[in-house]
């Protein structure tokens, strides 16, 4: 029942301004791909095209390999939960669940007893006879998403449905998505702006900025194999340093790293994330033994709850040749006696490092 | 529509007890009046200083089913639809229009067709009047039309406040969920604006059931409706058994329509 989903060199413009151009994308069957981006990039628009609520200006939309721009949205199989609930006002919970079933043809009583099923799914059982009105948001984003599983969609699209929630229930939500996804194996496509939850929920993370896909690939990859600059950014990490790449080594503040294979020698940005940074304390200035790794000055110590992201700037080392000076984010857990001002060493875990074109 | 998520206001002070207290108040408020008329309409004879009637008689109610008050009923009734009919459509059409347009163009229409309210009515009717006299439109059309344009703001006005409230994007999700636009028209749009279109339709239809002065003067005497009968009752002495009887007449109909109209929907309930 669950179809694949590809985007085949869409574009869309509006009027002068072309929102998509030639997005490429493809969602297997049962998976779940978040497209990520920030407010404006054009999700909402893919989204729509998909679902049939759009048409491309170019490009076609593939389900299971079969071109759909001539099946209108009502007969497409997709099924979307925008951010807003949208539960029809006039309707009980349990008709609008019974909603999709009934357009089908279905009879009422039978629409119903399948309704109460989709509802047990999103464990709002016992608010079938409510009006919408009578539910708190979550629970009305719950009944919406039991009301897109209810139209037993070949692919189920979400459009940040999560975003105006608070976090304890997103958090809810999250593991609902998980029990769904083990139940009825849909394809998901998912749009948020918050990496945390692309992340959390998302087998591939595709980033859409101004309109193109800048890199498609599993979570860690675009955490810690970004593409470009932009992905980096967007997936939220911090570190960027100029350096100079030769023969496999990249050479910057941070010293000489290797790196992946293939990059050619020149001017490169090492891209390290704050989360896979350690500090060494250099207590009385002097250094026991990691004589190899790049010290610097404790600039900044911010709370981030549980963890404190702390900037340190970094000079090149002593006899290098260089006077270049860098600010790096290290993210470290807990609470570390830390103030501005104390010394200390960044050491890179792993020593693997990855770079993008300057 | 009705508000999306009810919103629960506790009156100022609201104490079990004030509530309650200041409905009650308002109620006697508006039907207080009603009391006299009524008394008055089975009146036979009522002096000056007593507190009830001297004497009953039916006289009065009976006056109401004479054939030109029943004519004239009949008038009205045909007025009050035929302009409830195009100052709904048209309301709905404007208000949707209005919602397409940019903030400042739509404050400036929404302006121009609420203009009619600022106008005094005798000022529209003379204006009016000379146009359509000019153009020879005949009597009840040349009615309908200035009293479509009277009523033009109310029902704007409740179809702006209805759609402030709507969103396209319920007809898009039923879309989604297998509607086809036939079934997106009758099962969404439709009930998402019955209740404002109703009121819109009762509001209109008002205007044209209880007009006076555009009907007496635009209809030049050739179109007879219940508020010109009462005038003409109202205006001779000696007769307020007919003129009570004939008021009760104006306020039934409506009070009837308001009624149905507060009935919730089968929907609600099942
Ligand atoms: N119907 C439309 N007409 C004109 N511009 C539009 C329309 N829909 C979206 N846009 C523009 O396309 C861009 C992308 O919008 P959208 O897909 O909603 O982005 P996102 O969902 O990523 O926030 C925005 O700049 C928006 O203004
Ligand atoms: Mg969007």
């Amino acid at each position: 029942m669950s179809s694949s989903l590809t985007f085949d060199r869409v574009s869309r413009m509006f009027g002068q301004s072309e929102v998509l151009s030639d997005v490429s994308l493809t969602v297997p069957a049962r998976s779940l791909v978040a497209l990520l981006g920030a407010s404006g990039s054009g999700k909402s628009t893919l989204l729509r095209i998909a679902s049939g609520l759009d048409a491309p200006s170019s490009g076609s939309v593939l389900v299971d390999g079969q071109d759909a721009s001539a099946v209108p949205a009502e007969n497409r199989g997709i099924a979307v939960v925008f951010q807003k609930p949208l539960l029809f006002p006039h309707l009980t919970v349990v008709d609008n669940v019974a909603f999709p079933a009934r357009m089908a043809g279905v009879t009422r009583r039978e629409a119903r007893s399948q309704a109460l099923e989709f509802l047990d799914l999103v464990q709002l059982g016992g608010f079938a006879r409510r009006m919408p009105g009578q539910l708190s948001g979550g629970q009305e984003q719950r009944v919406s998403l039991a009301r897109a599983l209810a139209a037993q969609p070949r692919i189920l699209l979400l459009d940040e449905p999560f975003s105006s929630l608070d976090s304890r229930l997103t958090d809810d939500m999250y593991e609902l998505v998980g029990k769904i996804r083990a139940e009825l194996e849909p394809t998901i496509v998912l749009v948020t702006h918050d990496r945390r939850e692309a992340s959390v929920l998302a087998d591939t993370i595709a980033v859409l900025d101004e309109g193109t896909i800048l890199q498609h690939g599993p979570v860690p990859e675009l955490h810690y194999q970004p593409a470009t600059r932009a992905v980096n950014r967007i997936l939220g990490g911090l570190n960027e340093v100029p350096g100079h790449a030769a023969g496999g080594f990249h050479t910057s503040v941070l010293g000489r790293v290797r790196v992946q294979p293939g990059v050619p020698d020149g001017p490169a940005l090492l891209v390290v994330r704050q989360e896979a940074l350690r500090l060494i304390r250099n207590d009385d200035g002097g250094t026991s033994s990691g004589d190899e790794a790049p010290t610097g000055v404790v600039t900044e110590v911010k709370s981030m709850g549980a963890h404190v992201l702390v900037r340190v700037r970094v000079e090149s080392a002593p006899g290098s040749g260089s006077t270049a000076v860098e600010s790096i984010a290290v993210e470290l857990a807990g609470a570390p006696a830390l103030r501005a001002g104390d010394r200390v060493g960044v050491s890179l875990a792993g020593g693997q490092g990855w770079v993008v074109r300057a | 529509m009705q508000a999306y998520q009810p919103v629960r206001l506790r009156a100022a002070g609201g104490t079990g007890i004030t509530r309650p207290l200041l409905g009650g108040l308002l109620f006697l408020w508006i039907l207080l009046p009603l009391v006299p008329l009524i008394l008055w309409s089975v009146a036979a004879e009522w002096r000056a200083p007593d507190v009830l009637p001297g004497a009953f008689s039916t006289d009065g109610l009976a006056a109401l089913l004479r054939p030109e008050v029943l004519t004239a009923t009949g008038a009205s009734l045909v007025l009050g639809l035929s302009v409830a009919l195009p100052a709904t459509v048209l309301g709905a059409l404007a208000a949707f229009a209005i919602r397409r347009l940019p903030n400042g163009w739509a404050r400036g229409v929404e302006m121009i067709l609420l203009a009619p309210l600022a106008i005094p009515p005798f000022a529209l009717v003379m204006g009016s009047n000379v146009l359509l006299l000019g153009a020879r439109v005949p009597a009840f059309p040349s009615v309908v039309l200035v009293l479509t344009v009277t009523a033009l703001p109310y029902t704007v006005f409740m179809f702006r406040a209805a759609l402030a409230s709507y969103d396209d994007q319920f007809e898009e999700v039923a879309r989604t969920l297998g509607a086809s636009s036939r079934a997106v028209l009758a099962r969404v749009r439709i009930p998402l604006l019955a209740r404002a279109t109703a009121r819109a339709a009762f509001l209109a239809f008002l205007v044209g059931w209880s007009d006076y002065i555009t009907t007496l003067l635009v209809g030049g005497g050739q179109l007879l409706t219940l508020p010109l009968v009462l005038g003409s009752a109202a205006s001779a002495t000696g007769n307020e058994q007919l003129t009570a009887a004939l008021s009760l007449a104006m306020i039934v109909p409506p009070l009837l329509l308001l009624a149905l109209l507060a009935v919730p929907g089968p929907r609600r309930r099942r």
